[in-house]
Order: C-alpha cells, then structure tokens, then sequence
C-alpha cells in the first residue's frame, strides 16, 4: 500500500544533518543532505536586464558586464571555494554554441554567498544568451 | 538509536507540494567533487573514493559507492581566476577515462587551442541510479 508522510521539516535522528537513503539497486546507503542539489537558475541575459525565470536558493542576480553575471544565494554554502558547479548549460539566440563557467573575466568569485559565471561563446567572446542555467552541489551551512 | 521510516510520498504538513521518494532518491546528486586540478587534490566531495591526475587537463572521479551502470549523468564546470583566458570549458569524458560504474573522467581545456590545461576549479556532479 502506499504511504504519505505530510511534514514541513526533515531531521536527521542522531544527527540533524544527516539523513541515509537507500540506493536505488539496494547495495549501498548515501546522505540524503550531501547529495542535494542546493541551487538551481535559469535566466535570460540577452535582454536590457537580466531576468530569472526560475530558481532554488537564489536571492538575485547582477549583471556585471557583458556575458558577465554575478548569482547571489539565500542560503550561505558551508566554505567558500569548496562546492561544485556543475551542470552549467546554455542556449543561445544565434548560430554560435556558447558555454557559461565558474570564472568571470579571470576573477574567480566563488564565495560562500555567491559566485561569478561568465558566458562565452564558441568563437571565445562573452555573449548574454537567450537561456543561462547552472546548477550546483555542496555543504549549505 | 537510529529510526527508518518507510515511505513512498513526501507531502508539506498542508498536503501540499507532493514529492516522491523516486525523485528524492533518484533526483538526488550520488557524487561531486571540487578539486583543484593545478596542485591536484579534492576540496571537498561527497561519495568519492579519490580523485586521479592522468596529465595536463585530464581526471579521473572514482566513487566510493558503485552506480549502478555507466548510463548515469555527469554535469561538469571548471574555472581559473589566475589565468588570463578566463572561458575555458569542461567535458564530461577525457581521452583516457570515460564512463564506468565506478569513475568518470573529466576533461579541462582552453578553448582558444582545444588543448588539455589544469585548472583552479574543476567540479563535477553525478547524477544516476546507484547499484
């Protein structure tokens, strides 16, 4: 039969933070917390300002030039420099394929309350895009 | 002492906002890493058992916990704030090591020369069934 558990909060027992789920194949356990993903963002930077379509965990996001963005998160990440941004993805409104990265211009901001990207495109400049998104893992505090 | 709770279904205590545990478990991240590919080693990572240096731009991710084929999904990123070629990008599979159930590779290269280089920050999520 299946069942329905209606809850606002969950906590690990022995430790708040840590919650163990069984994997998928049942031959391994994981951390629930750990393998979250703990922020997500699409935006469209091709327009006069950048604008968020959707999103967990981000209070806003600057435009810091051209192709340039800085993301701000709600929630602070454990250390800064020590989560990972991967997933970064990009659609453009032209021919060119474009790739968004952690760094912006070479100046790595990768804090705990927020990180720089930069777009650019295949033939190496920065370009604001129709569709920006990124998703990353790690320790929140 | 610790406590398992069963269930299939995830709601807010308004019944609302419904996850199931399918996606809890399956939507979950089984492993990432943050490294630093320049002095080569592991910030911080959830799930990995190490991480390998194959040469200039190219990694090896093995896993603590085996996945449970190599049909998994691999989002990766990569940056350097030292260097004066900011847009460099990273791939999911390098020249030496692709998907297996118990690694991935990752590739780091400038995009100027398509050549292999070691970055500041080279980050990788897996997302996949476990064994």
């Amino acid at each position: 039969m299946a069942s329905i558990l209606k809850v606002d909060d969950l906590r690990g027992n022995t430790s708040a933070g840590d919650i163990t789920i069984t994997s998928e194949g049942g031959a391994a356990t994981q951390s629930l917390q750990h393998g979250l993903n703990k922020c997500w963002l699409n935006f469209e930077s091709d327009i006069t300002t950048p604008a968020i379509r959707d999103s967990l965990n981000v209070s806003s996001l600057d435009d810091i030039g051209t192709g340039r963005y800085r993301v701000n998160y709600s929630n602070n990440f454990n250390a800064a420099k020590e989560y990972a941004g991967g997933g970064m993805t990009v659609r453009g409104g032209n021919s060119k394929g474009a790739f968004v990265a952690l760094d912006s211009q070479g100046n790595i901001n990768f804090a705990t309350n927020g990180t720089s990207i930069s777009v650019t495109r295949s033939d190496n400049t920065l370009a604001d895009q129709d569709i920006v998104s990124m998703l990353l893992t790690g320790d929140l505090a | 002492m610790a406590s398992e709770l069963r269930v299939d279904t995830l709601k807010d205590s308004s019944g609302n906002n419904s996850v199931g545990m399918a996606y809890v478990a399956g939507g979950s991240a089984k492993v990432w890493a943050n490294l630093n590919g320049n002095t080569f080693g592991l910030r911080d990572s959830f799930a990995v058992s190490s991480a390998t240096d194959l040469g200039a731009g190219d990694y090896t991710i093995n896993f603590t916990n085996s996945m449970n084929n190599d049909d998994y999904s691999v989002s990766v990123n990569a940056g350097d704030s030292a260097k004066s070629y900011p847009r460099l990008c990273a791939c999911g599979t390098s020249q030496d090591s692709g998907f297996a159930t118990s690694s991935h590779g990752i590739t780091t290269l400038r995009p100027d020369t398509l050549v292999g280089d070691d970055m500041e920050f080279v980050n990788s999520s897996v997302h996949g069934d476990l064994a």
